[in-house]
C-alpha cells in the first residue's frame, strides 16, 4: 500500500510541476489582465510558525530572533491563536539572566521582546523534529491542544521562520537531533497535498541556511535564507552586561525593515528580499523564487507578515443556485447521524473560512 | 590474514638473527629518534594554537562591572588583616575571616580537621578552614564553583600571600550583589597549605562516608552540589607585577585546556602580564618564542609534573574531576609611580569576575578540550597524539630487543644445524629454558619492592624504631637502605642457571617496556623522564659480546640508577646550587639528611595525599633496578663459566 | 600425587587465600562481571534467606541451586567462604593435572599404534615418555600460578565454579564417564549458556564408542537435553519460580548489563543505535556459539580435547561477560599441546600483547573513571587488543596442530629436487 501511496505522491508531484510549468507558459502568453489576476492576493487568512530550535544560554540570540519576529507579526495583525511559537529553551527565566523575565534583541534594551503577552506554544523539550513535522503536516496526536495545531486551509498564507544551528542540509534541534532539508521538503509537500496552505513564505536564519530550501518542490513557496551553502550566518552584537550575543545579523536587519512596516503600508515582498545586503550581513542572503508564481515585487509584505485579506466589493448580482432546502436539511441530518456513530470523541474545528464555497 | 596463516614450517628466518646482532644499534636509533621527536615538538610546526572548544564559556563577552569600590574594600580589609596578623603570629584569624564572610552575607561555616601524624608516636595537628557559600538566587544548589585562598601565618616559611584573603572577600562582596549566578559560589580560606585544602575536599566528597585514620577530616555542615571548577588565588600584594598561572596537579594531572585558555585569555584581556611558568618581564624579553625558549618551557613543565606533587592548592581538586588552577599574583618589586598603585588589583579583580562569569555559563563539566597536553608557549600546545610517540619510541626498542633476544635464545643452534645432533637440539627448545627459576628471581625482586612499600607503614616497625629513639627520617631511610642492600646482594646470593640470564634479560625488557608505558599513560612526564634515564642501560646491556670497558660502564651506570643513589645525587646537585659556599664534604653530609627528608616527604605524600611517586618507584622501578643490576653484574660471571667450559 | 606437587598446590592455595584479603581485586571489572561477582552472590543469598525471590531485581544471576549450596555453607561456616572458593579452585587444578596425565597416557598408546606412519626425525613432534611427567606438571603450574586465575579466585568470583565444572566435564570426558560428564556440562550450560558448544566434543567422544555413531550421537544429545531439563526442574523445585531462567540465561543472551569488561560486547552495544540491537545481538551470540562449531568439529573430529580447548578459548573471548578467570582456564590447557609449540610462531608476540594490554587496562580505567581525562575509547582499545591477542593465540594453536600433523607424516623438512621446499597455502 505504501508503495502505491508513494507512487501516487510522485505522480501528484509531477502533475503539480507540470501544471505549474504549463501555467507559467500560459501566463507568458496570456493577456495582461490574466497576468494581473495571477498576481492578485488570494489568501483568506494568515498563519505563522516561528521556531527556535536551539537551547543553552549561549544561544540567547536565537530566542531573541524568534521573539522579535513574533513581535513583528503580532504587531502587523496575526493573532496569537494563529501563531505557533516554538522555543527550545527558556532564556527569560534562565538563572544566568541578570534581567529575569525579560529578553532583549538589542544591547540598548529598547524593547523587551518577551513582553507581557507572549504565548509560547511548544517549549523546552517539546521542540522536537517530530513535533515540528507533525505540526506542519497536521498529523498531531489525539488530544493535542488547539493552540498547538496549525489549523490552516487552502486559503492560508503561512510564514515559517526557523532559527538555530544549521549545517549543509540540516538544522539541529535541541543539540540532540536534526531535521534535514529533505524532511522539510516532504513536510511542505504534504501540506500542499492536504491543501494546508495557499502560499508559503519560508525564512531561515542559520548557518548554511540556503541548503534547507534546496529540496522544495511544492508550488507557491517563496524562500529566503540568511546565508548560502558554505557560508556561516553571523551574530550582530553582544550585550556586554549579559555576556551573550543578542541577535543574528540577518534577523536584525529584517526586523529593522519590518519595524517600518505598518498594517496599511505598501511595502512589497520584493523589498523584503533585498534586506541585509552582503556588506552588512557578511553572509549572502539566498532567495528562492522559482516555485512562486507571483512577482514578489508586486506582493504586499502584509500578505505574509500581516493579516490583511483581500476583499472585493461587488455591486452586481451574484447568482448562486442552492440545492433544495429539504435536501439540504436531510443531508445535514444524515451527516450529523454519521458523526454520532463514531465512537471516539473528537473535537473537530471547522475551517476558519469556508473558502471552497467561493471558488 | 597472511600473518596468522603463514604455512611455512620453520618460521624463524635468518633475518631475525642478523637483526639481533644489531639490537644495540636499533635501540640506540630508537632512543635518539625519541629524543629528537621531543626536541622537534618545540617547533611551531608540531604544536597547535590554543582555542576554546567549549562554546558555553564565551569568555570576554561581558564588560567587567567590578569597580574601584571593590579595590578600596580589598585595601581596607588588607589593612585590617595586617592588624589582625600582629595578634596571630602562628595561627589563622578564623574569627575575623568568618565575621567578614558573615558580614558580606555569605552562609559561613567552619571546618575542623585533625591530622594524626603516622610517625613519631602519632602527634596530632588540628586545623580549621573557613568557608562561605553564596547560593545561586534562582536555581537549586546542584552545582558549585570554588574560589579559594590559602592563608599563611606570619611565621610561615613560604612567601607571604596575605593579600589573597582580602581580594577573595572583596570579590565575594561584589558577587553577593549580583543576581545572575547559576551555580553556588563557595569562598574558601584554607590553612596549613595543601593539608587544609585536602582535608576540606575529602570532607566535601567523602565526609560521613569514610574517614581515614591518619587524616580525620570530619564532615561539612553545608555543601554546594557538584563542584564544577575551582580557582585558587595566591596574591602576594595588591600591587601586582605579573601573574603566574599554575596548573600541575596531583600525580601530574592537568586541568582541561579550556580552563587554562579561559584564564589566559581573560588575564591578557584585562591587561595583566600572565602566563604559564611566567617570569618577570626583564628576563623574558631576551629570547621569546625561540625554539630554545619553547623547549625550556616544555622541559620545565615536565619537571614540575614528574614529581606528581601539586604546585598549588588547585592540584588537589583534580582528583575529584574538578578543573582548577592557581593564579599566583607576584608582587611588584620595582618602584613605580604611586598614582596607579592599585590599578593592577582592579585588573585582577576584573579577571576573576570574567572567569567567574564564564564558569557560571558552563552547562556541563569541562570535557571538550584536551586533558593531556604540554604547553609550548602560553598559546601553543602539543596534544597527546603528538607527544606520545616520544615515549613509544623510547619504550618500543625494549620489546623489539626482547623479541630479537627471544629469537636468538630459542633458535641459536639453527645457524649450524648440521654440526649438532638432535639431543642438543632438544635441549635448546624454548620449553627447556629455566623459566621457573627466572620467574622466582623476578618475584623475589618484586617482593623486595613490596616490602619497601609495606614496611614503612607497618605499625610494629614504626613502634620499634620509635622506642629506639630513631627519628622518622632515619627509620625510613634505614628500612629502605636494608632493602637496597638486599637488592644489591641478591645476584651474589643466587646465580641463575645457564641461559637464565638471557631469559631474565627478555623478561626485564618486557617488564620495563610495560612499566614505562603504563607510567607514561598515568603521568607522561614521569614516564618520559624515567624512559630517558633507563633506556641507556638497555642499550648498553649486550647479549653476546662481552667487552670489558662496556661492561664496566654498564655496571657503573646501573649503579648510579639505583633510586636511592639518584635521589642522593639530585639532592646533592640542588645543594650545590643552593649553598655554593659549603665545602664538598659538608655538602655531601648535608645532602644525606636532605635526601632522607625528601624520601620521607615522598612517603608522606603517598600516605596523606595519594601521590603515586613513592609507590611506583618502590614497587616497580626498584625491583626493576635489582634485575638490571643482576644483568649488569651477572654478565661477568656467565662469561667466566663459558670460559671454563671452553677450557 | 607426589609430595612436591602437593606442596605446590598448598602454596597456590596459600597465595590465593592471602590475596583474597585485598578487597579491590573483587571490584575490578576485569575480574568480576555482573554474572560472577561475589557481591551479587551475597545479595542473592541475603534475598533468598529472607524469603524474597532473588531474581526479581536485576542483580542476581546465579543459579538457585548454587545459591542454596552457598547458603548452606554460609550458614555453617560463614568465615570459611573464601576458603571454600580456594579449595574449589585447587580442586580444579588437581583435576586438570589428572586430566593431563590421562591425556598423555592415551596419546602415548595412540601413538604406538600409528608409529609406523611417522616420518624419520620427527621425534620432537611425538609425545615422549618424559611428557608423562612434564605436561601434567606444566598444566598444574599454569593453573595454580597464573596471575589471572589467582586474581579470579582472590576476587571470589563464581568463575571459580565455572572452571571447576568445566574441568570436571573434561576430566570425565577423558575418563569416558558419560553420565557425570553430561551432567556437569548441563549444569555449566545452565549457568553460563556458552558451554553448550562443548556438547560437540562430548558427542564426538561418546558417539565413536557406540555401535552406530548416529544413534550414539542422538543418545548423547538426548541425555544432555534430559540433564538440562532435570537441572531446570531441580532449580524450580528449590525456589518455586521460573524467574531464574530469564535472570541467568536470558540475562546472558540479551546482554542487559553494559558494564565494561574485557570482552567486545559492552562498547559495541553502548554505541549502537537501539533499533539495530536485536540483529547485532544475534550476530554476536552466533559468533560466540555456533559459528565456529561445525567447521572446527569437522576438522578436529579426531582430537576432541583440542576441539574442547579451542571452543573454550573461543567462548571466553566472545562471550558476553568474559572475565580473566575464563581466560586463565584455557591458558592452563595449552601445555597439553606442548608438541605443537614448535610451530607456534606468535607465542612471544601474544605473550607481550597479554602483558601490555592487561597492565594498561587498570591504568586506562583509572584515567577514564577516576581522573575523567581519558574516555571509554581508550579502555575499549585495550580490551580489543587483548581479544585480538587471544584470537592470535587460538589461530596459532590450530595452525600449529595442522602443521605438526603434516610434519609427523612428511618429515620436518620437505625436499623437492634436493632443495628445501617452502609450503604455500592455497
Amino acid at each position: 500500500m505504501q508503495t502505491i501511496g508513494r507512487l501516487l505522491l510522485l505522480v501528484c508531484t509531477l502533475l503539480c510541476i507540470l501544471t505549474q510549468i504549463t501555467s507559467q507558459e500560459a501566463g507568458n502568453q496570456l493577456p495582461e489582465k490574466y497576468v494581473e489576476s495571477v498576481q492578485r492576493s488570494t489568501h483568506t487568512n494568515n498563519w505563522a510558525v516561528l521556531v527556535d530550535a536551539s537551547r543553552f544560554w549561549f544561544n540567547y540570540r536565537h530566542v531573541a530572533n524568534v521573539l522579535s519576529i513574533y513581535r513583528s507579526v503580532k504587531r502587523l495583525g496575526i493573532p496569537d491563536s494563529q501563531i505557533i511559537l516554538m522555543l527550545a529553551d527558556d532564556m527569560a527565566c534562565n538563572a544566568r539572566n541578570p534581567r529575569p523575565g525579560q529578553v532583549y534583541n538589542n544591547a540598548k534594551q529598547h524593547i523587551n521582546v518577551y513582553g507581557d503577552d507572549v504565548e509560547v506554544d511548544y517549549r523546552g523539550y517539546e521542540v522536537t523534529v517530530e513535533n515540528f513535522v507533525r505540526l506542519l503536516t497536521g498529523r498531531t496526536q489525539n488530544g493535542t491542544a488547539r493552540s498547538k495545531k496549525l489549523l490552516t486551509d487552502a486559503g492560508s498564507n503561512v510564514l515559517i521562520y526557523l532559527t538555530g544551528h544549521g549545517g549543509d542540509g540540516f538544522l539541529k534541534f535541541q543539540d540532540s537531533e536534526e531535521i534535514t532539508s529533505q524532511e522539510l521538503a516532504d513536510a511542505v509537500e504534504q501540506m500542499w497535498e492536504k491543501k494546508r496552505y495557499n502560499e508559503l513564505f519560508f525564512m531561515v536564519d542559520t548557518c548554511q541556511a540556503a541548503s534547507l530550501y534546496e529540496k522544495f518542490t511544492s508550488p507557491n513557496v517563496l524562500a529566503v535564507a540568511s546565508s548560502l551553502v558554505g557560508e556561516d550566518s553571523l551574530s550582530h552584537h553582544v550585550d556586554q552586561s549579559i555576556g551573550v550575543y543578542m541577535i543574528d545579523r540577518y534577523t536584525y536587519y529584517a526586523l529593522e525593515f519590518l519595524e517600518r512596516v505598518q498594517p496599511n503600508s505598501k511595502k512589497t515582498m520584493g523589498e523584503f528580499l533585498q534586506v541585509c545586503p552582503k556588506r552588512v550581513c557578511i553572509s549572502t542572503v539566498g532567495v528562492r523564487k522559482d516555485l512562486y508564481r507571483r512577482d514578489p515585487n508586486k506582493v504586499p509584505i502584509t500578505d505574509f507578515f500581516g493579516s490583511i485579506r483581500p476583499t472585493q466589493i461587488s455591486t452586481g448580482r451574484v447568482n448562486i443556485t442552492l440545492e433544495d432546502e429539504e435536501d439540504f436539511i436531510n443531508a445535514a441530518i444524515a451527516a450529523e447521524e454519521e458523526a454520532a456513530k463514531r465512537s471516539t470523541f473528537k473535537v473537530e474545528f471547522p475551517s476558519q473560512f469556508p473558502s471552497e464555497l467561493f471558488k | 590474514m597472511g600473518l596468522l596463516s603463514d604455512p611455512s614450517l620453520t618460521p624463524r628466518g635468518k633475518f631475525g638473527r642478523t637483526l639481533a646482532k644489531h639490537s644495540g644499534k636499533i635501540s640506540l636509533f630508537f632512543y635518539i629518534a625519541g629524543l629528537a621527536w621531543f626536541v622537534c615538538l618545540s617547533h611551531p610546526e608540531f604544536s597547535h594554537g590554543t582555542y576554546l572548544s567549549e562554546n558555553a564559556l564565551s569568555p570576554g563577552l561581558v564588560d567587567p562591572e567590578i569597580g574601584q569600590d571593590s579595590v578600596r574594600l580589598a585595601q581596607t580589609l588588607y589593612e585590617e588583616l595586617q592588624r589582625e596578623r600582629t595578634d596571630h603570629k602562628s595561627t589563622t584569624p578564623h574569627a575575623w575571616i568568618a565575621a567578614k564572610m558573615h558580614q558580606i552575607g555569605l552562609e559561613t561555616h567552619v571546618h575542623n580537621f585533625t591530622l594524626r601524624y603516622p610517625f613519631s608516636a602519632g602527634k596530632e595537628y588540628h586545623g580549621k578552614n573557613v568557608y562561605g557559600i553564596l547560593r545561586a538566587p534562582r536555581i537549586s544548589s546542584t552545582e558549585g564553583v570554588v574560589y579559594t585562598a590559602p592563608y599563611r601565618a606570619v611565621n610561615s616559611v613560604h612567601t607571604d600571600i596575605t593579600a589573597s584573603v582580602p581580594m577573595l572577600l572583596a570579590f565575594a562582596d561584589f558577587a553577593r550583589k549580583k543576581n545572575y549566578w547559576a551555580k553556588d559560589l563557595v569562598f574558601l580560606v584554607t590553612e596549613q597549605e595543601q593539608l587544609g585544602m585536602h582535608a576540606w575536599l575529602e570532607a566535601y566528597h567523602e565526609g560521613g562516608i569514610k574517614d581515614s585514620p591518619i587524616l580525620r577530616c570530619g564532615n561539612l555542615p553545608a555543601r554546594a552540589g557538584a563542584l564544577q571548577a575551582a580557582l585558587n588565588l595566591e596574591i602576594q600584594d595588591l600591587d601586582i607585577d605579573y601573574i603566574d598561572v599554575k596548573i600541575e596537579g596531583l600525580n601530574g594531572q592537568l586541568p582541561n585546556l579550556d580552563m587554562f585558555n579561559l584564564v589566559q585569555r581573560l588575564t591578557s584581556r584585562s591587561g595583566l602580564s600572565s602566563g604559564y611558568k611566567h617570569t618577570p618581564r626583564k628576563k623574558r624579553r631576551s629570547n621569546r618564542d625561540s625554539l630554545e625558549d619553547n623547549l625550556r618551557h616544555m622541559v620545565e613543565m615536565l619537571k614540575s609534573q614528574a614529581t606528581g606533587v601539586p604546585n598549588g592548592n588547585h592540584g588537589l581538586f583534580h582528583r575529584y574531576r574538578i578543573e582548577s588552577l592557581t593564579l599566583e599574583a607576584v608582587k611588584r618589586t620595582t618602584n613605580t609611580n604611586n598614582s596607579n598603585r592599585y590599578g593592577t588589583a582592579l585588573s585582577l579583580l576584573k579577571t576573576v569576575e570574567g572567569i567567574s562569569r564564564s564558569l557560571n555559563n558552563l552547562l556541563e563539566r569541562f570535557h571538550q578540550s584536551y586533558f593531556f597536553y604540554i604547553l609550548v608557549q602560553n598559546d601553543r600546545f602539543v596534544s597527546i597524539g603528538d607527544y606520545m610517540p616520544c615515549l613509544i619510541a623510547l619504550a618500543s626498542p625494549m620489546f623489539i630487543k626482547a623479541f630479537l633476544l627471544w629469537l636468538t635464545t630459542t633458535s641459536a643452534d639453527d645457524a649450524a644445524p648440521e654440526e649438532e645432533d638432535t639431543a642438543t637440539h632438544e635441549e635448546r627448545l624454548p620449553m627447556h629454558l629455566p623459566y621457573i627459576s627466572v620467574l622466582l628471581y623476578m618475584v623475589a625482586a618484586l617482593l623486595l619492592g613490596f616490602f619497601c612499600n609495606t614496611l614503612p607503614y607497618s605499625q610494629h616497625v614504626r613502634d620499634y624504631f620509635n622506642s629506639m629513639g630513631v627519628s622518622t627520617q632515619w627509620s625510613v631511610g634505614l628500612i629502605l637502605a636494608a632493602q637496597v642492600l638486599l637488592g644489591i646482594l641478591l645476584p651474589l646470593f643466587y646465580t641463575l642457571p645457564e641461559a637464565g640470564l638471557e631469559l631474565l634479560h627478555i623478561g626485564v625488557l618486557i617488564f620495563t617496556g610495560v612499566a614505562l608505558i603504563v607510567t607514561g599513560l598515568l603521568n607522561f612526564a614521569l614516564g618520559f623522564i624515567l624512559a630517558v634515564i633507563i633506556s641507556p642501560v638497555t642499550i648498553l646491556l649486550q647479549s653476546e659480546h662481552v667487552n670489558g670497558l662496556r661492561q664496566k660502564l654498564t655496571c657503573i651506570y646501573t649503579f648510579l640508577l639505583n633510586p636511592m643513589v639518584v635521589i642522593y645525587l639530585l639532592v646533592l646537585w640542588l645543594t650545590l646550587f643552593e649553598f655554593p659556599e659549603l665545602a664538598l664534604k659538608d655538602m655531601a653530609v648535608r645532602a644525606i639528611s636532605a635526601s632522607l627528608d625528601a624520601i620521607t616527604y615522598g612517603l608522606m605524600d603517598s600516605i596523606i595525599y595519594g601521590n603515586w611517586l613513592y609507590t611506583a618507584i618502590a614497587a616497580i622501578y626498584f625491583p626493576l633496578w635489582i634485575l638490571y643490576w643482576t644483568l649488569a653484574l651477572g654478565r661477568k660471571s656467565y662469561a667466566v663459566t663459558v670460559d671454563k667450559k671452553l677450557n | 600425587m607426589e609430595k612436591r606437587l602437593l606442596l605446590l598446590v598448598a602454596l597456590g592455595g596459600l597465595t590465593r587465600y592471602y590475596l583474597h584479603s585485598f578487597q579491590w581485586i573483587g571490584e575490578r571489572v576485569e575480574v568480576s562481571t555482573p554474572i560472577n561477582s561475589y557481591k551479587r552472590v551475597q545479595e542473592g543469598i541475603y534475598l533468598y534467606e529472607n524469603g524474597i525471590d532473588p531474581y526479581i531485581g536485576d542483580v542476581v544471576h546465579e543459579l538457585p541451586i548454587i545459591l542454596v549450596l552457598l547458603v548452606r555453607i554460609f550458614g555453617a561456616i560463614s568465615s570459611f567462604v573464601p576458603l571454600f572458593y580456594v579449595l574449589v579452585d585447587l580442586l580444579t587444578a588437581t583435576l586438570l593435572y589428572k586430566l593431563a596425565q590421562k591425556f598423555v597416557r592415551s596419546k602415548l598408546v595412540e601413538q604406538k599404534a600409528e608409529a609406523l606412519e611417522f616420518a624419520v626425525g620427527t621425534e620432537e613432534l611425538q609425545v615422549q615418555a618424559s611428557d608423562m611427567d612434564v605436561i601434567p606438571r606444566c598444566v598444574l603450574l599454569a593453573y595454580l600460578f597464573n596471575p589471572l586465575s589467582l586474581l579470579s579466585c582472590a576476587g571470589l568470583t563464581s568463575t571459580v565454579f565455572s572452571n571447576f565444572l568445566l574441568a570436571l566435564t573434561l576430566y570425565f570426558l577423558m575418563q569416558r564417564h558419560l553420565l557425570p560428564c553430561v551432567i556437569c556440562l548441563a549444569l555449566e550450560t545452565m549457568r553460563n549458556l556458552y558451554p553448550l558448544v562443548l556438547i560437540a566434543p562430548v558427542v564426538l567422544v561418546f558417539a565413536q564408542r557406540s555401535k552406530s555413531s548416529t544413534t550414539g550421537a542422538i543418545g548423547v544429545l538426548a541425555l544432555f537435553g534430559a540433564a538440562c531439563l532435570a537441572i531446570t526442574g531441580l532449580n524450580y523445585a528449590v525456589i518455586h519460580s521460573w524467574s531464574f531462567i530469564d535472570a541467568t540465561l536470558g540475562f546472558i543472551f540479551f546482554y542487559r548489563d553494559l558494564q565494561p569488561n574485557i570482552g567486545l560486547f559492552w562498547y559495541f552495544f553502548t554505541e549502537m543505535f537501539e533499533h539495530f540491537r536485536t540483529m547485532f545481538l544475534i550476530t554476536f551470540q552466533m559468533n560466540a556459539t555456533v559459528l565456529y562449531l561445525v567447521p572446527l568439529s569437522l576438522k578436529l573430529r579426531k582430537e576432541p580435547l583440542l576441539l574442547a580447548t579451542v571452543l573454550i578459548a573461543l567462548m571466553s573471548i566472545f562471550r558476553s561477560y568474559p572475565s580473566v578467570g575464563d581466560v586463565s582456564f584455557y591458558l592452563a590447557l595449552l601445555p597439553l599441546w606442548r608438541r605443537c609449540w614448535k610451530f607456534m610462531a606468535h607465542n612471544f608476540v601474544v605473550f607481550c600483547f597479554f602483558v601490555v594490554t592487561l597492565s594498561m587496562m587498570p591504568a586506562l580505567w583509572q584515567l577514564w573513571i577516576y581522573s575523567g581525562s581519558a574516555n571509554a575509547n581508550f579502555y575499549f582499545g585495550t580490551t580489543l587488543a587483548f581479544s585480538t591477542g587471544q584470537i592470535f593465540l587460538v589461530t596459532d594453536l590450530l595452525f600449529a596442530h595442522v602443521k605438526r600433523d603434516f610434519c609427523l607424516r612428511n618429515g620436518l623438512k620437505v625436499y623437492i629436487d634436493g632443495k628445501e621446499a617452502k609450503i604455500i597455502l592455497e
